[in-house]
């Protein structure tokens, strides 16, 4: 009868739904874990903070962290 | 099984030291304007993502929710897939990297000044942030006494005191510790939600034999007396569509009496579980201030993409979990043999009317004796079932998770209360450039301004309106900020005008439908019945009257949106390059 002893597919579609998208926003993380910015953006952006700031003040902030 | 309040208060106080820790640690860290704002856009991925989810799902969500299912049955979970592909999925991965680096591109705080700044306009920060500071109190308020009414009937102390003191408490690290101590506290209580959630799913399900076979006995309860004799508003369920536990209520279209009571299948629970439900707050999640907040806090797109990994875990335990274990508790009532209360045949009684006929109350409001035998349905299913079900050490930790829920989503939306007013409004209309101090000190008057107007409107507003407030706040944002928000993101040639158009117009025609024809919510705001001298304004029973207000408003705002851009003078390349830099 059903799946998992659901009769309705409508029902029992949602409940099969709920875990396959919870399972493609695993996956997805878990491809895309490791994965490079493609415009590689961050490193610009940290260089462009580092830039616009003067470069005493940027190093003293390096040595705090 | 009674809660030992003593005991109960001590780990609620461990709790509380380890939130104030968390707190003060976020107010340390708490250095600029932007670190209090957007928690230096540095936030680790899974504080995003726990945070995000723990600010989302409130204890209604659970609780309210999940006792909805314990009436609707499981066709909710729709809303759970609603809430994981749509809040998560798509919020993060479509819209979520957008905000963040258009928000990064354009220097924008909030979510009122990342439109603001993409249009070019400081009437649409403004006007928005206002929209935010004014309706999102009436989502507060309800969160807010949910907890106060939890506190009271736990630790069974006086109402105004729990309020009192559990508003104090989230008032003062959110008002010192920014966004970063929102996210830490978030994170912290997210992580106890999950933990509670997971014991909760699996100790049912191990209570009733296994999926399949708890599945089953769902199916056959359709065929017992005690599933015959529940009633909905003084209805048997089959009369408004019901068809049992593990089948979609029965689709009613027209206007046909359904019998001799008067009840109307279009009154039924289809429209409501389809449209209200599903669609109402599945999809308003992706343009509500507070989360978008939290893609624009994320450090990078690979953080962001790490964080859907977990949301959407996160999500599956908490909305997942209630509507199952909310459907699956009449299946442990049957067969424990415990009866559940129904309401008398009477339309016009309200849950809590219900309830107030089986449950004693003191003068002060506290209550005295409830029935042994009996356990009421809908509002109480949740905690019912775990004091029933499990061992007294669990229903601590489900209650203090409970407890938790309701504190990260009140955290976050006093934050985006106060910054609305603050950061948006204030800072638009009357702020002066480069004054980040002043203008963190209004968000701080902000937050704390809104936190006692939440309080006020809890106590003066109508229970029947209150108990809309996250339908009718999520349903708002749908209507008014989903179109401006998707067509600055993805749409090159969105103007200002268009933006406007769509905005205003959206709030505009949101406005009139909840004020005039939306029944549930027109009648208890009783701005029709001042005017006009009736309640609604179409025949109380026509379909229509059921429709939530964002499915007429959402549409024209997006015509709006498409049209007036289409008729109005493009933006400027420079603006644009700005705005889409590396997207």
């Amino acid at each position: 009868m059903g799946v998992l002893g659901i009769p309705d597919p409508l029902i029992w579609l949602a409940y099969i739904l709920c875990f396959a998208s919870s399972g493609l926003c695993v996956v997805w993380g878990i491809i895309y874990w490791n994965s490079e910015d493609e415009n590689g953006d961050d490193i610009e952006e940290e260089i462009e903070e580092l830039e616009e700031k003067p470069l005493d003040e940027a190093f003293e902030e390096e040595k705090e962290e | 099984m009674a809660i030992n309040a003593g005991l109960f208060g001590l780990v609620m106080a461990f709790y509380l030291v380890v939130t104030a820790y968390l707190g003060y640690l976020g107010w340390k860290r708490t250095k600029t304007h932007e670190d209090f704002m957007i928690a230096g856009r540095k936030v680790h991925p899974y504080l995003v993502a726990v945070s995000y989810g723990a600010t989302f799902i409130s204890t209604s969500a659970i609780v309210g929710f999940g006792g909805a299912a314990s009436l609707f049955g499981m066709g909710l979970l729709w809303l759970t897939f609603m809430n994981i592909f749509v809040g998560i999925f798509i919020a993060f991965v479509v819209f979520g990297n957008r905000v963040r680096k258009m928000g990064r591109n354009l220097g924008a705080l909030t979510f009122p000044e990342v439109l603001g700044r993409r249009y070019g306009s400081r009437f649409i920060q403004g006007f928005s942030g206002l929209l935010v500071w004014i309706f999102m109190p009436l989502y507060a308020s309800i969160v807010l006494i949910g907890a106060g009414r939890m506190l009271e009937s736990i630790l069974q102390i006086n109402f105004d005191v729990a309020l009192l003191f559990f508003t104090v408490i989230i008032a003062a690290y959110v008002i010192l510790g920014g966004l970063k101590g929102v996210i830490y506290a978030d994170a912290f209580q997210g992580t106890l939600m999950a933990v509670g959630m997971l014991i909760l799913l699996i100790g049912t399900y191990a209570a009733l034999g296994g999926v399949g076979k708890a599945h089953n006995s769902l199916t056959d309860f359709k065929e017992t007396d005690t599933y015959a004799n529940l009633t909905n508003k003084g209805a048997p369920l089959p009369v408004l569509g019901h068809q049992g536990y593990t089948t979609f209520p029965k689709m009613s279209l027209g206007n046909k009496p359904a019998d001799a009571s008067g009840l109307n299948n279009t009154e039924g629970i289809f429209w409501t579980v389809l449209i209200g439900l599903i669609f109402g707050v599945g999809i308003g999640v992706l343009a509500q201030p507070q989360l978008v907040v939290r893609c624009m806090a994320s450090k990078s797109k690979r953080d962001l993409n790490r964080a859907v990994a977990i949301g959407g875990v996160f999500i599956l335990l908490m909305t997942g979990v209630a509507f199952t274990v909310g459907s699956l508790s009449n299946v442990y009532w049957e067969q424990e043999g415990v009866g559940i209360i129904k309401s008398p045949y009477n339309t016009s009684l309200s849950s809590s009317e219900v309830r107030d006929m089986y449950y004693e109350y003191d003068e002060d409001g506290v209550l005295i004796n409830r029935p042994s035998d009996y356990v009421y349905w809908t509002d109480n299913a949740i905690p019912e079932f775990v004091n029933h079900a499990f061992p007294q050490w669990f229903a601590y930790i489900f209650m203090l998770s409970l407890v938790a829920a309701a504190m990260s989503t009140l955290s976050s939306q006093f934050h985006a209360m106060g910054t609305s007013f603050g950061h948006d409004f204030y800072g638009s209309f009357f702020g002066k450039k480069g004054k980040d101090e002043a203008i963190t000190y209004m968000t701080r008057v902000g937050i704390a301004a809104t936190v006692l107007v939440s309080v006020a409107l809890g106590y003066i507003l109508p229970l029947s309106i209150i108990a809309r407030a996250t339908t009718i706040f999520f349903g708002l944002c749908s209507a008014v900020f989903l179109s401006a928000y998707a067509a600055g993101l993805f749409w090159k040639k969105a103007t200002r005008t268009g933006a406007y158009a769509s905005i205003v117009g959206g709030f505009i025609v949101w406005a009139i439908w909840t004020a005039f024809f939306k029944a549930t919510e027109a009648q208890p705001l009783g701005i029709s019945e001042a005017i006009f001298g009736k309640d609604v304004l179409l025949a109380a029973k026509a379909s229509l009257t059921q429709l939530d207000s964002f499915f007429i408003a959402l549409p024209v705002s997006i015509v709006l949106m498409i049209v007036v851009s289409y008729l109005t003078k493009p933006p400027e390349d420079a603006e644009i390059e700005k705005a889409f830099k590396d997207i």
